[in-house]
């Protein structure tokens, strides 16, 4: 039972959409979720993808509204992975300190240390999450202001 | 302590977020919104007849549900369990605390510590978008507009 809960935990942290849209217009983007995110395309190509949505800012220029919010999914998506890689880093930190446990003497200086960078480390990886949240969602809205305003109606800005 | 409770704190509700801040026109095409971690859809503001969701629904589920076989199978009941002999139990006498609590600490806290940074490793990796439900989402509404601009569909209309 243990096993199929974790399965399932698994195969749902791995989803992605099965169906490829077909009737869209000219300039208009499409969301998809692949196994390495969220992205967007266009005209069959890939315009930009989760977590800093490179590419969506220029593809969405001429819509103030749309190239407002892709200038701020990108800057949620820089900080999330420099949280991302800061908790992380942290994290194996604090592994490491654990071998400070053969210390006898200061034993629980090594522990208490490993405890700060972990809890360090934790608060990092929230916040990381937090802003990889803010950056999809700035990212999704800057598709909809652009497919309002421009790629829905079969035009682009280039 | 407080410090490490604020820090919980912090981290549990950083996995909620932003909430789309765009609100979507009523002209029959379906839009995608993010919902604090998801992705969700507009079709539930959009009038839609239910053989239009069924032309969806078949649409994102290309294969036909396979039909049930006759189960040819009956309800196993579980083994009978023998009775679990009773522990006698033993006196207080022998109960000593000041050598129990402090190594149980100890413990408790290299636990604490072991466990922290594999959740630092796993939040810093994980995706929190439920990708689940955003997948789902995202085809639905993929699925709709598709439909809704075909002529001769349950969802057909003039949608932009």
């Amino acid at each position: 039972m243990r096993a199929l809960a974790v399965a399932a935990l698994l195969a749902s942290a791995c989803a992605h959409t099965d169906y490829v849209p077909e009737v869209v217009a000219r300039g208009e983007l499409v969301l998809q979720q692949r196994r390495g995110g969220l992205e967007m395309w266009a005209a069959n190509q890939r315009v930009a993808r989760s977590i800093e949505w490179r590419g969506l800012e220029s593809f969405v220029r001429c819509v103030p509204d749309a190239q407002r919010h892709a200038q701020q999914a990108r800057r949620d998506g820089r900080a999330s992975l420099a949280l991302a890689i800061v908790g992380g880093s942290l994290g194996v930190a604090s592994l490491g300190s654990l071998g400070g446990l053969a210390d006898e003497p200061h034993r629980f200086d090594w522990l208490g240390a490993a405890a700060g960078a972990a809890a360090l480390g934790a608060v990092a990886a929230g916040l990381s999450r937090l802003y990889r949240n803010r950056a999809n969602g700035h990212a999704v809205d800057a598709l909809d202001f652009y497919n309002d305003a421009a790629g829905s109606r079969g035009a682009a800005c280039d | 302590m407080r410090r490490l409770s604020r820090a919980a704190t912090l981290v549990i509700l950083a996995g909620c977020g932003y909430t789309s801040q765009y609100r979507p026109p009523a002209d029959g095409r379906a839009r995608p919104l993010w919902r604090q971690d998801h992705v969700e859809n507009d079709l539930g503001q959009i009038p839609i007849t239910r053989a239009c969701v069924e032309a969806i629904y078949a649409t994102t589920h290309p294969e036909p549900p396979r039909a049930r076989a006759r189960a040819a199978q009956f309800w196993i009941p579980p083994p009978a369990t023998p009775p679990v002999a009773r522990v006698a139990d033993r006196g207080a006498d022998d109960y000593e605390a000041a050598s129990f609590v402090d190594p149980f600490l100890t413990r408790g806290f290299i636990a604490m510590v072991l466990l922290l940074p594999i959740l630092d490793i796993v939040f810093a990796a994980d995706r929190p978008e439920l990708e689940h439900f955003s997948a789902e989402a995202i085809d639905d509404l993929n699925a709709y507009n598709d439909l809704a601009r075909r002529a001769g569909t349950p969802c057909s209309q003039r949608a932009p």
